[in-house]
């Protein structure tokens, strides 16, 4: 599945990295490499969306990135 | 998790979760615990990202449950609803352990699962000042609120607990985290300490928990911000030897007014589905305010009830709007959801629609909004005259029922005083259109 949207920290429980995505939601990234963790950085990325695990962050769906382009 | 058989932490979240229930307290070291001779039993469910499967999850409560745990303390959330987790929260609970959950961090009107489910007590997250967190969720499924921590103030106003370092998992480090994770156990710790002061079930600790919760900052009932308020460790305490021997809490224990609280179970319950468990007081209320209207009207101009009144064209949009699709009930699965919105009177399920599970009541649908638009075109067609009366009429009955029923918090509306001149000031409107769609043309 391909999302877009804007790379985000926030500082929840032990600090997470979350892809607002332009389709309104909140992702809670996993996957990529670590220049994926920018905070304010645009991405088109390609990935699987797990809605079944549960976190500790809470903050929204995992999102796992496969590959991704900044914009 | 990890295929061993210890439940050693390796990524730093739960050990600060853990210390907040029960950290070893008053050794001149450090940081203290709530409930600090509690004993813990730590079961791994997460990975060392921090995730797990609702499968590993569901075998963990079943199993604390078994060996012998009063609380569980879950500062997790996500995924979708799960029969094997709700079944595997209900069973916990049967066996008397109060499970306690985070209601998530997405900081909108969502409370994640497993909170959501019935028998587990959803927690919110407040900052310093009381308010609600930021980042905190909330929703009709809260039980309480409870310090979580606000970072966006400051990082010395998180939660400071002793953990070890997400990058070196063999150091000790005292972080400040914030989230509903870090409330979570702020509630589990106080249900440890009544269960510890004579609490015998889990019931008993929740009435005592929810009882005793202090008033959230302009709070006055219970709100699908804070639930039943922000628990009070001292408060409930004292509240727990309130409890009789029917386990019930004396009268007066109660710090918020309790006629609001709506019952985590009406959800799941399939509708009654007798004639009397129709809530025919909206109806009533309407017919009363029928029969005001048609007195105000001189000989000439009140319509006759033949020809309007008994006329399925008036009747039927009556009866959607103070009782709902009443009928659909025998029609269709009493326990199915959508069966259970449509049998509400017209608002109340507008508003479920349009504005969602826990949201409060919108003022816009509570007032003679729809009457008064629909009867804009009943000016052209006056055909629709006595379907748009009796809406008006349904509208007038179901305002004037609430304002009778103590007025719910209206969104918006800062002070809940404002409700009931709202209300009225509507319900009035709408018996003046009524009036004015039932009204017998004079003959030209």
């Amino acid at each position: 599945m391909k999302l877009s949207g804007q790379v985000k920290f926030r500082d929840i429980e032990t600090g997470v990295w979350v892809l607002v995505g332009d389709d309104g939601k909140t992702y809670l990234l996993d996957g990529g490499d670590r220049k994926l963790k920018k905070d304010g950085l645009r991405i088109e990325a390609d990935g699987t969306v797990d809605d079944q695990s549960l976190t500790s962050a809470m903050v929204g769906p995992r999102f796992v990135v496969k590959s991704y382009k900044s914009k | 998790m990890n295929n061993d058989a210890h439940a050693n932490d390796d990524h730093g979240h739960g050990t600060h979760v853990a210390g907040t229930i029960a950290q070893v307290t008053n050794n001149n070291e450090g940081v203290a615990g709530v409930a600090f001779e509690a004993t813990l039993m730590p079961v791994k469910v997460l990975n060392h990202f921090g995730s797990g499967t609702t499968a590993a999850i569901s075998d963990a409560i079943r199993w604390a449950a078994d060996n012998g745990a009063n609380v569980i303390n879950m500062s997790l959330g996500g995924g979708g609803r799960s029969a094997v987790m709700e079944n595997a929260v209900a069973y916990a609970r049967k066996k008397g352990v109060v499970v306690v959950c985070a209601a998530g961090n997405g900081g909108r009107g969502v409370v994640e699962y497993p909170a959501a489910y019935p028998g587990s007590v959803a927690v919110a997250a407040v900052g310093p000042t009381g308010a609600l967190a930021p980042y905190s969720s909330w929703g009709k499924e809260l039980d309480v609120a409870a310090p979580g921590g606000d970072k966006s103030r400051g990082v010395e106003f998180g939660i400071l607990q002793n953990t070890i370092d997400a990058q070196n998992n063999a150091k000790s480090v005292y972080a400040y985290f914030n989230g509903t994770s870090m409330a979570t156990p702020h509630v589990a710790g106080v249900a440890a300490l009544l269960f510890a002061n004579g609490a015998k079930t889990p019931d008993q600790v929740e009435k005592a928990l929810f009882a005793s919760a202090k008033a959230a900052p302009g709070q006055t009932g219970w709100s699908d911000h804070f639930g039943h308020g922000i628990i009070d460790a001292e408060a409930a305490l004292k509240a727990v030897k309130k409890i009789d021997a029917n386990g019930e809490l004396l009268a007066g224990t109660s710090k918020l007014d309790n006629h609001s609280i709506p019952t985590r179970y009406e959800v799941v319950q399939p509708l009654g589905t007798g004639f009397f468990d129709i809530d025919w007081k909206p109806f009533l209320w309407a017919a009363g305010l029928l029969a005001f209207v048609l007195l105000t009207l001189g000989k000439k101009e009140r319509p006759g009830y033949l020809n309007i009144l008994f006329k399925p064209g008036f009747l039927v949009p009556l009866a959607i709007t103070t009782l709902g699709v009443f009928f659909a009930r025998w029609v269709g699965d009493p326990s199915s959801t959508t069966v259970q919105a449509i049998t509400l009177p017209l608002p109340d399920w507008l508003q479920k629609i349009i504005f969602g599970r826990g949201s409060l009541a919108n003022p816009i649908v509570y007032s003679a909004a729809i009457p008064l638009v629909a009867s804009f075109f009943a000016i052209k067609w006056k055909s629709l005259r006595p379907i748009i009366g009796g809406l008006s009429i349904g509208f007038a009955g179901i305002l004037g029922y609430t304002i009778w029923a103590k007025a719910p918090a209206l969104a918006w509306l800062p002070f809940t005083f404002l409700a009931i001149p709202w209300l009225a000031f509507n319900g009035i409107v709408c018996l003046f259109i009524a009036r004015a769609m039932l009204k017998k043309e004079k003959a030209a």
